[in-house]
């Protein structure tokens, strides 16, 4: 009987001791842990929040590594940096590429991805730090990753940064997979913080400047029914990150299926993602296939090049009253491109903050 | 030493049992303190709605398939059967597409027999300024701009259409004070203690008929800035909705 009593006792203490230990045993881990410092993504007055994963959220280590990488060719066996075709000094685009199935491609700018619920042309991809990802490859940097753990092992400050950043001790212990991951989330980290609001738009925003005349008549153009550009490129981000067919052919084959090729929906052909038309002096040429080598030439074909007969066209480019275009005057469509260059801004292109710091 | 067991087993057990109270505290139901749980739900003449797709036929007899419905719900009320009112929600924005969006969920609802509900579809005078609400990403998308006289809009139902005049997309927008969208649902709605589920359905073929035929070759495709198109939306909007 004692023996029974003791063996209970036993057990009920066993059973005491480790009835919490989960809990215990993890909140030693997280204070055993190292946490980098979290930084807020600065949000201009005005602007919504911006979309961050929780498991992702931005920190100053994170930031700081992945700048170092934005700019390094050390990511590539080619030269190749992420800068090469996302240059500051060009608003974070190149005028354009031509891709592996020979077409010529617009790169968009990276500027204001915080905000962005989807990224490239068809929208097929609504995780930043997914984008990176497919730089890894043949096409891009055509990444040797034997060579780039050699590498960033051997070099003087990555070592520090990824441990700082992700608390990785040594990248050689992660698989390829892992270390690519934890690359393309720390370039994202970084690119979330390229925040263009310094643009001659903002400060008239901000009551600290004025528009021209004929800005203010480009943008009474821009804002109202007359040029009806606001629909798809809303205040205060120039995009609404919906999709649209504006028309730009009648018969639609190969890349210019756009969101089609992705979804598979019929009435998705000839639709792209709405750009963000921030910085769009800085960014030609323009459309999805960079056709327009001008702002000149992109108004006059909203003014009078739409082709009505395209499949899915939005409606909005043929609503009442368009039957015969937007019949703007030569003085109106140079005011449509002054009120359009108020959008550029000049501080990102030599903003210190995003800028090389190898 | 035997009592020294005992005293050690007694305290063995009572720390077993109550270590981990704190997480298995259970949620006591305040009383009064009801659910109701309104589910948003889509449909064409009883068809559930399917996005993207020509299925469906309007009155003026084009086929048409829906690629957005965004909008806004505003001023929502229960009414008992004295007309007295029980408040539930000043607003929400709706992308149908959204199924979170879709799920509306008011506590502390007052336990009782209520005769049908009414809200409007889009925002009174008080609401329909620009800045009146929260700067979000729903928000500015449905901003209409301060050079047109600034507020919201209150609805974009986009698709596209079929019929002999060839294949087109369509916008119906809608917006501006006098065209809010005034609906009441006379139908019994009963509030128990708990979650109270109903189900409100939007017909969106009701937007093209009752009282008026909307034809998109008549009326046109596109009804910002046309003020008859809105008339008429406006009018016909008053009953899209029924409780089922």
């Amino acid at each position: 009987m004692k023996n029974y009593k003791l063996i209970i006792i036993l057990i009920l203490s066993v059973l005491f001791i480790f009835s919490c230990k989960k809990d215990n045993e993890e909140q030693m881990q997280i204070d055993n842990s190292y946490v980098p410092t979290p930084l807020a993504i600065r949000v201009p007055a005005g602007w919504p929040q911006p979309v961050i994963p929780a498991w992702n959220e931005t920190t100053l280590e994170g930031v700081r590594l992945g700048r170092m990488l934005f700019y390094d060719p050390i990511l590539s066996s080619n030269g190749l940096s992420c800068s090469s075709c996302h240059p500051q000094n060009q608003a974070f685009a190149v005028p354009f590429r031509v891709n592996s199935a020979g077409d010529t491609v617009s790169i968009p700018p990276l500027v204001n991805l915080a905000w962005n619920p989807d990224f490239e042309w068809l929208g097929q991809e609504p995780i930043l730090e997914h984008v990176p990802l497919a730089d890894f490859g043949p096409e891009f940097f055509n990444t040797n990753m034997d060579t780039l753990v050699k590498r960033i092992k051997a070099h003087q400050k990555y070592p520090q940064y990824f441990r700082e950043a992700f608390n990785i001790n040594d990248v050689s212990t992660l698989s390829d997979d892992e270390l690519q991951r934890n690359i393309a989330n720390a370039i994202s980290q970084f690119i979330r913080t390229i925040i263009s609001d310094g643009s001659k738009f903002d400060k008239v925003s901000r009551h600290e400047t004025a528009f021209t005349a004929e800005e203010m008549d480009g943008a009474s153009i821009f804002y109202t029914e007359r040029g009806d550009c606001f629909h798809c490129h809303g205040t205060p981000l120039f995009t609404n990150n919906t999709f649209n067919n504006t028309g730009l052919d009648s018969v639609l084959t190969g890349q210019n299926l756009g969101r089609y090729l992705y979804t598979g929906i019929t009435t998705d052909k000839g639709k792209f993602s709405a750009p963000s038309l921030r910085n769009i002096e800085l960014t030609a040429p323009y459309m999805h296939d960079s056709r327009f080598q001008t702002l000149e030439e992109v108004v006059e074909f909203y003014n009078s090049g739409v082709h009505w007969n395209s499949p899915n066209i939005d409606p909005i480019m043929t609503k009442p009253f368009k039957e015969y275009g937007l019949l703007l005057s030569a003085v109106e469509k140079a005011d449509l491109v002054a009120f359009l260059k108020t959008l550029t801004d000049t501080t990102l292109l030599s903003n210190p903050a995003i800028s090389n710091p190898h | 030493m035997c009592f020294m067991k005992k005293y050690i087993l007694v305290v063995l057990v009572f720390g077993l049992l109550f270590s981990c109270k704190k997480d298995s505290d259970d949620i006591v139901p305040v009383e009064g303190q009801n659910s109701l749980l309104i589910d948003l739900a889509y449909e064409v003449d009883g068809q559930a709605l399917s996005f993207d797709t020509l299925l469906y036929t309007n009155d003026a007899g084009s086929q048409y398939g829906v690629s957005r419905m965004w909008y806004y719900l505003s001023k929502i009320y229960l009414i008992k059967s004295d007309s007295s009112t029980v408040f539930l929600k000043d607003y929400i924005f709706v992308d149908a597409k959204n199924s979170a969006a879709n799920q509306l969920e008011i506590s502390a609802v007052p336990v009782g027999d209520y005769i049908g509900m009414k809200f409007n579809i889009g925002l009174d005078s008080s609401q329909n300024i620009t800045g009146a609400l929260p700067v979000t990403t729903d928000n500015l998308n449905m901003e209409w701009p301060v050079q047109m006289g600034g507020g919201y809009h209150f609805m974009k139902y986009e698709g596209h259409a079929s019929d002999s005049t060839g294949n087109y997309g369509f916008a119906m927008h809608l917006g501006l004070n006098p065209y809010l969208v005034k609906c009441a649902i006379w139908n019994p709605i009963v509030v128990t203690a708990g979650t109270t589920n109903i189900r409100l359905v939007m017909n969106l073929n009701e937007w093209f008929r009752n009282p008026e035929i909307y034809d998109f070759n008549v009326d046109g495709n596109y009804s910002m800035g046309v003020m008859s198109a809105m008339i008429k939306l406006s009018q016909n909007g008053s009953d899209v909705f029924t409780i089922q």
